[in-house]
């Protein structure tokens, strides 16, 4: 018997390696024992202990990988060190596993599909135009999901898709619907007849899942980014997406999503609809509706009603009744609210959103019954938070703004930071009601009730005269599943309405009634 | 793309190369030190920099300034600091990190980790002569934890098998538990008794430097922050703990070995 | 395809950044391809609008240069000495590998071959006087590349040096290199022992009139022909030769033995090429650098023409910026070390060898030769996916040279700046690594990338062009 040894120093190997050397060495012929492991002074004590210490060992140190041998004779140790290199070799070249090529830019995935129709673009602001000009280029839509783009840049893009009638969605497209196909943030919806355009995410994500709700489906839903209904974008992919739908043998209703846009915008998009053979649903959130009607839109009150008013459109059922029906359920919320009111202590109500569009309609629906709401992004200016992580009296914060997400995931990802600021509400008495959203779909958190419910239960546990009150935007086929987020929030003691609009509407009538 | 910068790094420009893995390529700081650019499965940690989907074997250098770091000299991102320091546990909260832990120990068989000093079931795994006089060191250094933990420590300080060899690991559980404990009790013997262990197990290993210059620190990984604040918050407990035992192959059931044994002891007395 | 005609297609998307909306995608049931994209490495918006504003008179001067490199047709037609075929090769003139260098900054094996050379010339007795007269300012130094030639390694070509004669019978232009001493002591590696120059003496004594006189009485040896042949019996002609050595010996074997004189001669000069599986290599390399130098000066082209390394500095030229070189250090390679090296033994990348790159064969090629890639540790699925990330940064697809592994597909050929420096990829080099000493010879070989400082400084001289 011999007992030898090598040093390797500088090289560094994994445990799971060092294990499968000391493995395999063991197997090989004519070694009668082995050992593998850092030259530690504790590790060199078992070696002799175990009779694997040669002399050469003395004087590694604790950096150095040791590998003692205990053969039969030299020959049967020179092999086992020869096949020794060839596993070390081998391990060092584990890592760069051959997997299947991935294409470096769009020319190289073009060459796996030649005949790809739409480019998803979410790389940093700052090259997101260059990639989708290139897009252009090649004769692709654009659905841009980065933010930062620059205006001029998103002015020619949309200039460029225009003249190549291509559709140029975004910048800051989080969402959209085509074909049937849900893109970036979406909901899984029923396909039908009920086109959408939409320069709000969050809005498209309400609107096109009150449709599912009502059991009616959409053709298109096409989000534009916020950005072009302003003054210099002009609407250019507002209006492309509006002919496309009225061109489109599948759409039979139209619905506009939108905060008020330019006039001059305004006065494009009316000229449209004039001309329009099919029926146009429009809510624009937060503006005037008096243009829109006069030129043959029916306006809706909120995102809410724009989804039945276009289901009732869908269904051939007379929009009057619909209106009426809605009518009689905000009497049933306000009566639900004067009860609530009653068992309620504090007077505030805070409302803590992850979608902007949706805390924009919720401020809106609260100031005829309580009031201006102070916000990070409020009505008017004078409501605006002096500290975000302080509320005041009534206060809507939008978590998604950028206030709050700069270098954090979205909260429709991440609810740490709104878990943390529901136990902090529950902890001020004067607080009475906590309204939330919760967004479903695809790239939403997979699991929103995992992560809320602890939270609701313990908000009730500091103050169980509390009403949390939520409304979820999402279908029964998303993959959290609407039906069952709505069962373990409802199981918490949480009270879930049907849509924002409910939940709002409940909400400020429980801070009016509460004495 | 979100770059996550560990707290303790600092700015410079990091070119020597210690070692590289698929999941992680480390540099060094100093003959004592590195730091650690790793995907998200490894995931954050105070020394640690998180890239999504990075290619370790393509980095050869890492620049890291106050809000930007910049790879290879060419490829620039934006990223922002992170601090994980160990969550307030609770009494009661460790009774159930306590609880949560124990199966681990159970379900441990095949691997020559520490596992079998909590249960004993596991000891017929060491079969070589080399295995069998680790396991005998091992078990002499463990009976020191509570009558002397500075030579318990002093004893397991790079014991065993692996790149950070285990005893490393359970000295770095030991000092992860001595914090969390001092954050209930503050005592000053407790600060001396880190101090100690942490100045006496500090070695010529880097990797295993890393582990323990953090722990007594009162630092900790992303992955065992998130498992502290899942056993506090009784939230996705299971998920968070198979994450952390994911990181490494015998060194999270190492350090858990450490970090329970102290532990246990702390809260039976 | 209008908004219109994509409501009534198949939704089929190409996904840049987020991986999720892919992975999302697939679980829907949707096509999709993930692109793995990177940032750009110009990171100067304006330089990037430059360029983009000139897209189309770029594209049209790559066209031009895709198609000159194609039409390219390299044929050996004799052999020579230096002195009487290089263009400005005179007594007192040493040609090395890469962009230009001078002695204070060069790297241990160019020194050694230099010295080496200087001996052979009969310039210097010994080392010493060797060393003294090659800093002394009284030889000039440039780059083979700027006298139509190229080198391998430390790539030295001195004035009585014999020469193979390339011609690009398609535009009528000549390349010209040394002939392949084969592997261990040796001058490419900058080794200059008495036993070196004895055998580049042989070379010059025995070989050179042998093959010269073989060359003339086959009248030319088409090398076009025989790369396309070599690329489809497993060579990359950069790192392996052996397919295209034997080739050469089977058309060259019958021309020799006609012509030689002396039997014993022709019969060590056979084994000579049979004995050294790189000897192709010096015509591969020649006959590279001949296509490419005829797509030179094409205005505005942002293709390169020239990708070479002196061991200090790896520098590159294009067709549409001149005699320009861009240059950035050369960087100490990653490779495989043979047993008993290091990297700590590796002399930064040296030699024009690159130039098979350049033309679309060596590391382009390498999916040809998956030999190679399971030498330097790889598996042949490495090999068809190195290959097919260089398609992402070249102009254009070769005509004659094909990889039968991806169904006979032209290797990616004519490297494309502006898709380097946009994509943040650089191409593979398929080269073998020099010990840093003189003489010591090869230490190991790998796949490289070349750094991208170059590039990134060509692409700033075009858009600097185009700016004027």
């Amino acid at each position: 018997m011999i007992i030898k040894g090598i040093i390797k120093t500088g090289e560094y190997y994994d445990s799971v390696s060092l294990m499968l050397i000391a493995k395999e060495l063991n197997s090989f012929d004519g070694i009668a024992d082995s050992g593998v492991v850092m030259g530690t002074v504790e590790n060199k004590s078992i070696l002799v202990s175990g009779g694997l210490f040669p002399q050469e060992f003395e004087n590694a140190g604790d950096a150095d990988l040791l590998i003692a041998i205990k053969a039969e004779n030299n020959d049967a140790y020179e092999k086992a060190i020869a096949k020794l290199d060839d596993l070390f070799k081998k391990l060092r070249n584990k890592s760069s596993e051959s997997s299947d090529f991935v294409p470096k830019s769009l020319e190289g995935a073009l060459g796996q599909i030649p005949d790809a129709n739409l480019s998803l673009i979410s790389v940093a602001g700052k090259y997101a135009a260059s990639e989708a000009r290139k897009a252009l280029e090649k004769g692709l839509h654009v659905m841009l999901f980065s933010d930062n783009v620059s205006i001029d840049d998103e002015l020619e893009l949309k200039k460029i898709g225009k003249e190549k009638k291509l559709l140029v969605m975004g910048p800051d497209c989080g969402t959209a619907i085509i074909n049937g196909v849900p893109l970036a943030f979406a909901n899984v919806v029923s396909r039908g007849d009920i086109g959408i355009v939409a320069a709000s995410g969050t809005g498209l994500q309400e609107v096109s899942c009150i449709i599912d709700k009502n059991n009616c489906g959409v053709s298109q839903a096409i989000g534009t980014g916020g950005r072009d209904v302003k003054k210099d974008i002009g609407g250019i992919m507002f209006l492309e997406a509006m002919n496309a739908l009225e061109n489109d043998p599948g759409t039979k209703v139209i619905v506009l999503v939108s905060k008020p846009p330019h006039p001059e915008v305004l006065d494009k998009i009316t000229s449209l609809i004039k001309d329009f053979s099919k029926p146009v649903v429009a809510i624009l959130i937060g503006g005037n509706s008096e243009q829109i009607e006069k030129n043959g839109a029916i306006a809706a009150k909120n995102l809410s009603e724009a989804g039945e008013i276009a289901a009732a459109l869908s269904k051939k059922i007379s929009v009057e009744s619909v209106t009426e029906a809605i009518k009689n359920k905000n009497i049933e919320i306000e009566k639900l609210g004067i009860k609530l009111a009653g068992n309620s202590k504090g007077k505030y109500l805070r409302g803590l959103y992850s979608g902007g569009t949706l805390c924009d309609e919720s401020q809106l629906i609260l100031k005829p019954l309580i009031g201006n709401t102070y916000s990070n992004t409020p009505l008017s200016p004078e409501f605006q938070l002096k500290d975000l992580f302080k509320s005041e009296e009534n206060t809507i914060i939008d978590l998604g703004d950028d206030d709050f997400t700069v270098g954090r995931p979205h909260p429709m990802i991440d609810f740490s930071l709104r878990k943390k600021r529901m136990i902090e509400e529950a902890q001020n008495k004067e607080v009475a009601v906590i309204l939330l959203d919760i967004v479903l779909g695809f790239g939403s958190n997979l699991d929103p009730a995992g992560e809320i419910v602890p939270t609701i239960k313990e908000v009730l546990k500091i103050n169980s005269s509390l009403n949390i009150i939520c409304s979820i935007t999402g279908t029964k086929n998303d993959p959290q599943g609407y039906n069952a987020v709505k069962k373990s929030l409802s199981d918490s003691g949480a009270i879930v309405m049907d849509s924002n609009a409910d939940a709002s509407l409940l909400a400020g009538t429980i801070i009016k009634n509460i004495k | 793309m979100e770059v996550i910068l560990g707290s303790e790094i600092l700015e410079g420009t990091y070119t020597q190369i210690h070692s590289c893995f698929r999941d992680v390529i480390n540099f060094s700081i100093n003959d004592d030190l590195l730091i650690s650019i790793a995907n998200e499965k490894i995931g954050g940690g105070p020394l640690n920099i998180v890239i999504q989907e990075c290619n370790t074997e393509e980095i050869k250098s890492v620049t890291v300034k106050s809000s930007e770091i910049v790879i290879n000299n060419s490829v620039s991102y934006q990223c922002y600091r992170k601090e994980w320091i160990l969550p307030k546990l609770s009494r009661i909260d460790i009774s159930k990190l306590l609880k949560t832990l124990e199966p681990v120990f159970l379900n441990n068989i095949e691997q020559l980790s520490l596992a079998f000093l909590i249960d004993e079931k596991q000891k017929p795994i060491f079969k070589s002569t080399l295995e069998r006089a680790f396991l005998e060191k091992a078990i002499h250094a463990f009976t020191f934890l509570g009558e002397d933990i500075r030579k318990c420590c002093r004893l397991f300080k790079g014991l065993g098998f692996g790149l950070t060899p285990s005893g490393d690991d359970f000295n770095a559980g030991v000092l992860t538990a001595l914090g969390l404990t001092t954050l209930l009790r503050t005592k000053n013997e407790d600060f001396s008794l880190k101090k100690d262990i942490f100045v006496s197990t500090m070695g010529k290993n880097p990797v295993s430097n890393n582990t323990i210059y953090i722990a007594y620190k009162g630092m900790c990984s992303e992955k065992l922050f998130r498992l502290l604040n899942a056993v506090k918050e009784n939230h996705r407990i299971e998920i968070e703990l198979n994450n952390f035992l994911n990181i490494g192959h015998t060194s999270p059931i190492d350090f858990l070995t450490g970090l329970y044994a102290y532990l246990k002891r702390y809260y039976d007395n | 395809m209008a908004i219109n005609d994509l409501f009534n297609s198949k939704l089929k998307v190409i996904n840049t950044g987020l991986s999720s909306f892919h992975e999302n995608l697939i679980q829907t049931g949707t096509e999709s391809v993930q692109v793995d994209w990177k940032p750009p490495v110009v990171s100067n918006p304006e330089l990037l609008k430059v360029i983009e504003q000139n897209q189309q008179r770029i594209s049209e001067a790559n066209k031009k240069a895709i198609e000159v490199i194609l039409n390219g047709k390299p044929v050996l037609t004799g052999l020579d000495i230096a002195i009487n075929v290089i263009p400005g090769m005179k007594k007192n003139l040493i040609l090395h590998a890469g962009p230009p260098v001078t002695w204070d900054r060069m790297c241990g094996p160019m020194k050694g071959a230099i010295m080496g050379a200087l001996m052979y010339e009969g310039l210097a007795e010994t080392a010493v006087e060797a060393e003294k007269l090659a800093s002394s300012g009284e030889i000039e130094y440039a780059p083979c590349h700027e006298h139509s030639s190229v080198g391998p390694m430390a790539g030295i070509i001195s004035a009585s040096m014999p020469v193979f004669i390339i011609k690009n019978e398609a535009y009528g232009n000549f390349a010209y290199c040394t002939q392949n001493e084969g592997l261990g002591k040796v001058l490419r590696y900058g080794a200059f022992s008495s036993d070196v120059i004895v055998k580049l003496k042989w070379m010059e004594k025995v070989m050179y009139p042998i093959l010269k006189a073989a060359v003339e009485a086959l009248g030319k040896i088409d090398l076009k022909n025989m790369i396309a042949q070599a690329l489809h019996m497993g060579d990359e002609v950069h790192n392996r030769n052996r397919a295209g050595t034997s080739l050469f010996y089977r058309a060259i074997a019958p021309a020799i033995i006609r012509s030689a004189e002396s039997r014993d001669d022709a019969a060590s000069v056979l084994d000579f090429i049979n004995g050294n599986d790189h000897f192709f290599l010096n015509l591969s390399m020649p006959a590279a650098k001949a296509t490419l130098d005829a797509a030179r000066n094409i205005d505005g082209s942002s293709v390169a023409v020239v990708m070479a390394r002196n061991g200090t500095d790896f520098g590159i030229q294009l067709a549409g910026t001149g005699n320009k070189w861009f240059t950035g250090k050369a960087l100490i390679p990653d490779a495989l070390y043979f047993a008993g090296f290091t990297k700590e033994d590796a002399n930064p990348d040296i030699g024009d060898s690159a130039i098979t790159e350049t033309v679309g064969l060596g590391g382009f090629a390498i999916a040809a030769s998956p030999a190679i890639v399971q030498f330097v540790g790889g598996t042949a699925k490495d090999a068809l996916n190195y290959s097919l990330e260089m398609y992402e940064i070249t102009a254009g697809e070769n005509n004659m040279y094909q990889i039968p592994a991806l169904n006979f597909r032209g290797t990616p050929t004519g490297i494309d700046v502006i898709k380097v420096v946009e994509k943040g990829r650089t191409p593979f080099i398929d080269t073998g690594v020099a010990h840093k000493e003189p003489g010591i010879g090869q230490v190991g070989a790998g796949v490289l990338s070349a750094p991208i400082e170059p590039f990134i400084k060509a692409f700033e001289g075009l858009a600097d062009f185009y700016k004027k």
